[in-house]
């Protein structure tokens, strides 16, 4: 996620990340917890923790690579480099159904600020 | 680089114990955690320690290294490595063990919260109605309170709170320090006489490894020596400690020395001062006082006395007048009068100029990660052990 998943996102890196997250996973049915005691057990936690972290890289990747516009901390500048209110001036909802991220999409509620492009 | 690392090892739990060792490959820019992560990851899954951040910010990884505190995430590994030698690693002292370099902070928060640390509202809100604001002079004095990160380090290492559990310790009062000297806050002589009260301020025994071990530079001894100041500017004097840092003051403004002989019954009282009378009969036996107690007043007391009257005109007491001092011993200590940056490392005996990237390097040396951390006064002193 570090290499391919920062902030510059391209549509080739996303997609190979996809397939490394679905390779963790596998690889994460057999995870070990060495440490069997009580009492603080970080190796267990860790482990737990792995595995949501592995549930949020696979949402981040889906939702990605669906939003087809750069936006904030999400760059893409090789296909869409600018950023596109008419789209996707909305929020992302990935919920894992039967352990698949399926995406939906809510609309953005305007309060104070109305929207801009940013200059600096 | 080749590390080796001996860990004491300990489960709560079966109440086992055992010293083991680790050697591991590591990158030279590792630090201890970076050495622990490794162990925990390739070698033995079951060690426990906590961690966060990385980056010396969140005060998780505090443990001992050859038996004193330090935060694992500071301390670079190259030149132990380098050296051969191989550090202990251990659990901080002065806390009850959980697991491995795990400690029980429960008794250390209890007191963290023991000390309200939040604003007591109260102050008035200024007339602009704008955010209240401090001027620097006074933010000085809670600056360094104000960079604690409650690693624990001051307390694992406070020789007063190991003959005194119950001792508030150095991180609560230095974080009541950060409250008292703030001038929005409320409740300064609440706290005051809270930190004046029974396992308070005069218990420390002013030792000063909080200062030493401290990573963040808050110096919490200096923290209670504030409190004592402020505690007796606002007339909270009734602990003999109070009494006998007094004493030192009245004597040397009035007769321009330490007046010793009446040291003891203005710290303890008269009467209880008639009990010692053995002990002063030794005194002046072995020639330490004088038999008759006629102070006698030194050539130049008006010296002593012009300081004196130079710090009440300025209102310079308390917590400020010892900031004033720490920053003038500071420019003392490093030479900051009239001398450039290269003229301080150029002096004899000075320590090396700290390695940056844009200076030129001879190219013979590389320069080691570990001088990349600052100056050696700046690190635990038991880095420096390895190599003597």
């Amino acid at each position: 996620m570090h290499e391919n998943f920062g902030v510059f996102r391209r549509e080739r890196q996303m997609e190979q990340q996809g397939e490394i997250v679905a390779g963790l996973r596998d690889r994460y049915e057999r995870v070990l917890v060495e440490d069997k005691g009580e009492v603080f057990n970080s190796d267990l936690t860790q482990a737990i923790e792995l595995g949501f972290l592995l549930d949020l890289a696979e949402c981040m990747v889906v939702a990605g690579i669906e939003r087809k516009e750069s936006r904030g901390a999400h760059a893409r500048p090789d296909d869409y480099p600018v950023r596109d209110d008419e789209n996707f001036m909305k929020h992302t909802i990935v919920r894992m159904v039967d352990g698949v991220p399926e995406l939906s999409w809510e609309p953005v509620r305007m309060t104070k600020w109305q929207p801009q492009e940013r200059k600096y | 680089m080749q590390v080796a690392l001996k860990i004491w090892r300990y489960d709560s739990s079966s109440g086992e114990r055992a010293l083991k060792e680790y050697e591991i490959e590591a990158p030279e820019w590792a630090t201890l955690l970076d050495c622990l992560d490794i162990v925990k990851d390739q070698h033995d899954g079951s060690l426990a320690y906590r961690k966060s951040c990385r980056m010396m910010i969140c005060g998780s990884c505090g443990m001992r290294m050859d038996g004193a505190a330090v935060l694992a995430c500071k301390t670079r590994m190259y030149d132990i490595a380098q050296s051969g030698h191989v550090p202990v690693i251990s659990a901080m002292g002065n806390l009850p063990i959980r697991k491995d370099l795990v400690v029980d902070m429960d008794p250390f928060w209890a007191k963290f919260n023991a000390m309200k640390p939040w604003l007591q509202p109260g102050y008035e809100r200024p007339e602009d109605g704008r955010e209240y604001r401090i001027s620097q002079e006074r933010m000085n004095v809670i600056h360094k309170e104000a960079l604690c990160i409650n690693c624990g380090c001051c307390v694992s290492e406070c020789n007063a709170m190991e003959s005194d559990p119950e001792f508030l310790g150095p991180q609560a009062l230095a974080k009541g320090m950060r409250f008292v000297g703030d001038p929005r806050d409320a409740a300064k002589i609440e706290r005051l006489e809270q930190y004046n009260s029974e396992h308070g301020i005069w218990d420390c025994t002013r030792c000063y490894f909080c200062n030493q071990r401290c990573p963040k530079g808050v110096d919490p001894r200096d923290a209670i020596a504030k409190l004592g100041a402020e505690s007796v500017v606002e007339g909270i004097d009734r602990d003999m400690g109070a009494k006998h840092a007094k004493w030192f003051v009245r004597s040397s403004e009035t007769t321009g020395w330490l007046r010793e002989e009446e040291l003891i019954p203005k710290t303890q009282g008269y009467v209880s001062a008639i009990k010692q009378i053995k002990f002063g009969a030794s005194l002046v036996k072995h020639g330490k006082v004088r038999p008759i107690p006629f102070p006698h007043t030194a050539k130049d007391v008006n010296e002593a006395r012009n300081l004196r009257k130079l710090v009440r005109e300025q209102d310079r007491q308390g917590a400020l007048g010892h900031v004033q001092g720490e920053h003038a011993l500071a420019k003392l200590d490093h030479g900051h009068a009239g001398e450039s940056l290269e003229e301080i490392y150029a002096r004899e005996g000075a320590a090396p100029r700290p390695w940056l990237p844009t200076l030129e390097e001879p190219a013979a040396e590389p320069p080691s990660p570990g001088k990349k951390t600052g100056p050696p006064s700046a690190g635990p002193g038991i880095q420096e052990e390895p190599k003597a």
